[in-house]
């Protein structure tokens, strides 16, 4: 028998201040996933209350936990994963470990493998749950919308429902890796020539007054070649484009194509891949957006509608001031007759630009060795071991690597250490190398400066001077690559 | 027997350990005998307690505020380590810190969290039974570790790992055994499922918080590597002083009938090991010899006659233990463990002859010199850059250390070198992927694991040694040297009565 993939339990959120009287529990539950018998349902709650209860114990009043904590709780076949965004309302995941039956002595015993569960990948997965929700529908505080309490509860479940019974369909346990840890996206490189001109294009398109445009992101291919979004939010709207918008909009486009529409004109006029795509005016059909400021103003919610307008290859993404108005007739005809023609002639750069870019990496030596870098300041990741282009938006939502499932644990341990070392605030500021070589001969380099990461795979059997050497050239050259267009 | 087997600490480095040898039954324990054992241990135990005045044993504590409550003090709760025993009804066995007594409401907690977890795959016969592991929450890991009929759970604020915690539990749990033996546990409990177990253990808590507390002033000491690297370390001497040390106690001991091992062993280190034909000595119960001697002071003013149990040796029976010091002016410990409990004035006579032998021919000095030792001085070997390691020569499971200097001698320093040492054990270790090498670079130092069929080697090096290949030069140099002196350094070939 093969082992079995991680695979999810349950999923649920709960507030107990909801329920505290004997008999009434049940209003604790807000959603529950799957649809258990009630007193199933309490059963988990009142672990998990147990759980918090019985950690708190252990830690002071003033440390206890905030929304950044994820708590764990392994067992032989399950693993839990549970935090606390909101004050009292409390997210759990359940995930069933993989395992195998295996036969010793003609007895035959299940194997699990918890090792395989990584806390980095899982925890952020979680995280993610809630961020996405509070991304679209705001806070679970803000949707306690109603007259009185039961009728607030009760919206606020209806929108739980609503996002959740969808987005858990979502989430790609099974593939999750390193990238789900460390929340980069890899951006498209281009020439600095060409990128400057995008940046100043969305500048002035910014401070054209009447298009109340905030901020932007530019895609070619649906890869994100700029964005004046921060990185966390940025990740989740990426997630949210190349997991449900764009395949849905290209899908459409090739219905519409194959009805008799040429293909020439779709690609040559530009269409608004949100709402409608024959609708005149996006008012209504533009997704709402919540976009949390941390820092200084933690906390601060600026409300925007999203637009996104797609013309040949390239893709403008447009976070604008949400009121009565936003995103009328006179919007989009603006978009469509000025900044359209624009678009194209940028696109048509990309794709030279492209061109010119691939020869020059054809002439170099091939770099076969497969690598991940990424930087901890703009989140941005550049990892060559995935077999689509873009590991982050690949319509069946798989990723595709060509690394073995072993190599990919030892990189999710590798990536634990170092975050660990960075929550620690140690050794932040200096330079450090790591250098591993599993049983079956297989390299694994890391490097770590001025807030940069570089994972370098090797397989061969070889000398720890002889990897070192090779890792330093290896690391110049891919460096070199990454950072060929859009690095200052 | 659900899954406790995945739960017990066999990685790779405790398989290779001596293996017991299955023929247990050649040994003759009879009934009877153990049954005799107990009873004698038991009023043993009552002498003891009776004479010991433990500031932590219950009694003691009556006038101590009973409403006391730990849970809302700070300096409880920020305590690095802490474990729990208790039975698998509940009731409280052994807390680290404070009274358990007063900790009622905690004991009943984590009994409940044990058995919710266990019901809760209950009603499908196909599936085996769940079992809590761990719980983590924040900077604290919570370790499970359930060996029917005890639960023993960890608590720990340090950066330890799982699998490193629950080893720490399986030591603690051996200790138990080591008083009462399993076999005696078992019976009790099924006779009367909420038995206290307190009972049978008072007056040798004390051998359990020796095995967990960090005492400060003796904590800079290589000792703490011990038990990370599964092994124990040798008092270096002329192999031939050894030889002659071990001959002394084989040609005093050959005629003794029914002694099982003669262990000599002075500063936590193992001189000889002399043991009956067939029959190993495991290093993790050696271990659990070594904590006993190292707290119990009384060893050094008389003979003394107990019955311990060593579990990996055979968790179901008692040995009988003579155990005393060679002599004021030497401080080495000699056992003679036997299974015949009417030989106490056999081995007490024996063990005379044995010190007059090794006094008249000097290895007593032999000995103190090596008590001296501070572990391998790193500058007469001439590699300048390595500032300290660990070398475990798998084949004996013996450990070398290198002396602690600067910057390792203070307390803070030592500390955080003992916290990279166990997260490179660990992370080399690890039992789903295990990796033969780690070079690690970093802000204080540079460190290289390396595990081979022969050795593991972990050495920490100067920081600023830029070449890969002065480091390999160096540890080459050190292995060089290894060779050379294992005569001296580890404890070779093995020796019967």
């Amino acid at each position: 028998m093969l082992r079995t993939k991680i695979s999810l339990k349950n999923f649920f959120i709960f507030n107990s201040t909801y329920g505290p009287r004997e008999g009434e529990e049940e209003k604790k539950i807000l959603f529950f996933y799957p649809d258990i018998g009630k007193n199933e349902k309490l059963k988990d709650i009142g672990f998990i209350e147990a759980l918090i209860k019985f950690t708190g114990t252990f830690s002071l009043e003033h440390t206890h936990t905030s929304a950044n904590d994820v708590l764990t709780m392994k067992t032989k076949k399950t693993m839990k994963f549970f935090f606390e965004p909101e004050k009292n309302f409390w997210i759990v995941i359940s995930l069933n470990v993989p395992f195998e039956r295996k036969e010793k002595d003609k007895k035959e015993y299940i194997e699990y493998y918890a090792d395989d569960v990584h806390d980095s990948v899982f925890k952020k997965i979680l995280q993610r749950s809630y961020y996405n929700f509070r991304l679209f529908e705001n806070t679970f505080e803000d949707n306690l919308v109603g007259d009185s309490q039961d009728e607030k509860i009760d919206h606020l479940k209806t929108k739980l429902n609503q996002f959740y019974t969808k987005y858990l369909l979502t989430i790609n346990l099974q593939n999750a890796d390193i990238l789900d840890a460390i929340q980069c996206l890899q951006y498209k490189s281009i020439f600095y020539k060409t990128f400057f001109k995008i940046v100043n294009f969305i500048n002035i398109l910014i401070s054209i007054k009447n298009l109340k445009i905030k901020k932007c992101i530019f895609l070619y291919n649906q890869e994100i070649v700029y964005s004046s979004v921060n990185p966390r939010d940025l990740f989740l709207i990426n997630e949210y484009m190349t997991e449900l918008l764009f395949p849905k909009f290209f899908q459409s486009m090739q219905r519409n194509s194959n009805q008799g529409g040429s293909e020439i004109e779709t690609e040559i006029d530009g269409k608004f891949v949100t709402g409608n795509v024959s609708d005149e005016s996006l008012h209504n059909d533009a997704p709402k957006l919540h976009l949390y400021s941390e820092g200084a103003n933690n906390g601060e919610c600026e409300t925007y509608r999203m637009a996104i307008y797609n013309i040949l290859n390239v893709s403008l993404v447009m976070l604008v001031e949400d009121d009565d108005e936003t995103l009328g007739e006179e919007f989009c005809n603006e978009i469509r007759i000025s900044i359209g023609p624009q678009m194209k002639i940028i696109s048509k750069e990309i794709s030279d630009n492209i061109n010119q870019f691939q020869q020059i990496k054809n002439n170099d030596d091939n770099i076969l060795e497969k690598y991940i870098y990424f930087n901890h300041k703009n989140f941005r990741f550049h990892a060559c071991f995935y077999n689509n282009e873009n590991a982050i938006s690949n319509r069946d939502g798989k990723r595709n690597t060509q690394l073995s499932s072993s190599v990919m644990n030892l990189l999710c341990d590798l990536y634990a250490q170092e975050s660990d070392n960075f929550h620690n605030n140690s050794e932040i500021s200096s330079e450090r190398e790591t250098i591993i070589k599993t049983y079956n001969d297989f390299w694994i380099v890391r490097k770590f400066y001025n807030f940069r990461s570089f994972y370098l795979i090797l397989h061969k059997n070889s000398t720890l001077i002889d990897i070192a050497e090779e890792s330093q050239r290896l690391l110049s050259e891919i460096v070199k690559n990454v950072y060929f267009t859009n690095q200052k | 027997m659900s899954d406790i087997s995945n739960f017990s600490d066999d990685d790779d480095s405790r398989q290779e350990d001596c293996a017991l040898v299955d023929a247990l039954s050649e040994l003759n324990f009879e009934e009877n005998n153990i049954e005799n054992i107990r009873k004698r241990k038991n009023s043993d135990n009552q002498e003891q307690s009776e004479t010991n005045s433990d500031p932590c044993s219950s009694n003691s504590l009556n006038f101590v505020d009973e409403e006391y409550d730990y849970l809302h003090d700070s300096e409880w709760i920020n305590q690095k380590c802490q474990v729990f025993i208790l039975s698998t009804a509940g009731k409280p066995i052994y807390t680290l810190h404070g009274d358990e007594d007063k900790l009622n409401p905690l004991f009943g907690l984590l009994q409940a969290l044990v058995s919710v977890v266990s019901v809760s795959s209950n009603g499908n016969p196909d599936e085996d039974d769940d079992c809590i592991r761990s719980i983590t929450a924040k900077n604290t890991k919570f370790v499970f570790l359930i060996k029917n009929p005890l639960i023993l759970v960890g608590v720990n604020k340090s950066k330890r790992s799982e699998q490193q915690i629950l080893n720490q539990l399986m030591d603690v749990y051996n200790q138990i055994i080591f008083i009462v033996t399993l076999k005696h546990m078992k019976n009790v409990y099924e006779k009367r499922n909420n038995y206290d177990l307190r009972k049978l253990v008072a007056g040798s808590e004390r051998w359990i918080d020796h095995l967990l507390k960090d005492e400060k002033q003796t904590r800079i000491s290589n000792n703490s590597f011990v038990s990370l690297m599964h092994s124990v370390r040798i008092l270096p001497m002329e192999a031939t002083t050894r030889d002659n040390i071990t001959k002394t106690i084989q040609t005093n001991c050959s005629k003794i009938k029914n002694l099982v091992f003669a262990v000599l062993i002075a500063n936590n280190k193992l001189i000889t090991l002399v043991r009956m034909k067939n029959y190993c000595m495991h290093t993790d119960d050696l271990r659990l010899i070594f904590n006993v001697v190292e707290c119990s002071e009384s060893f050094k003013t008389a003979e003394n006659w107990l019955p311990l149990c060593l579990p990996k040796f055979d968790p179901n029976g008692a040995l009988y233990c003579h155990i005393s010091y060679l002599s004021d002016d030497c401080e080495a410990c000699l056992l003679l463990m036997t299974v015949d409990q009417e030989s106490f004035s056999v081995l007490s006579n024996a063990k005379k002859n044995i010190t007059e032998k090794l006094r008249r021919s000097n290895y007593m000095e032999a000995i103190n010199e090596g008590i001296k030792d501070k572990g391998i001085n790193l500058k007469t070997i001439g590699v300048p850059d390595i500032r300290h390691f660990l070398y475990k020569n798998k084949k004996n499971t013996q450990l070398l250390c290198s002396e602690i200097t600067t910057p390792y001698n203070t307390l803070e320093q030592f500390e955080r070198i003992e916290a990279m040492y166990y997260d490179l054990h660990n992370r080399i270790h690890r039992v789903s992927r295990p990796l033969k090498l780690i070079y690690e670079m970093h802000e204080h130092e540079i460190q290289l694991a390396w595990v081979t069929a022969n050795y593991e080697l972990y050495a920490t090096f100067e920081p600023l040694v830029e070449k890969k290949s002065i480091i390999i030069a160096q540890v080459n140099k050190l292995l060089k040297y290894i060779k050379k002196e294992e005569d001296k350094i580890f404890m070779t070939g093995t020796h019967i009565f």
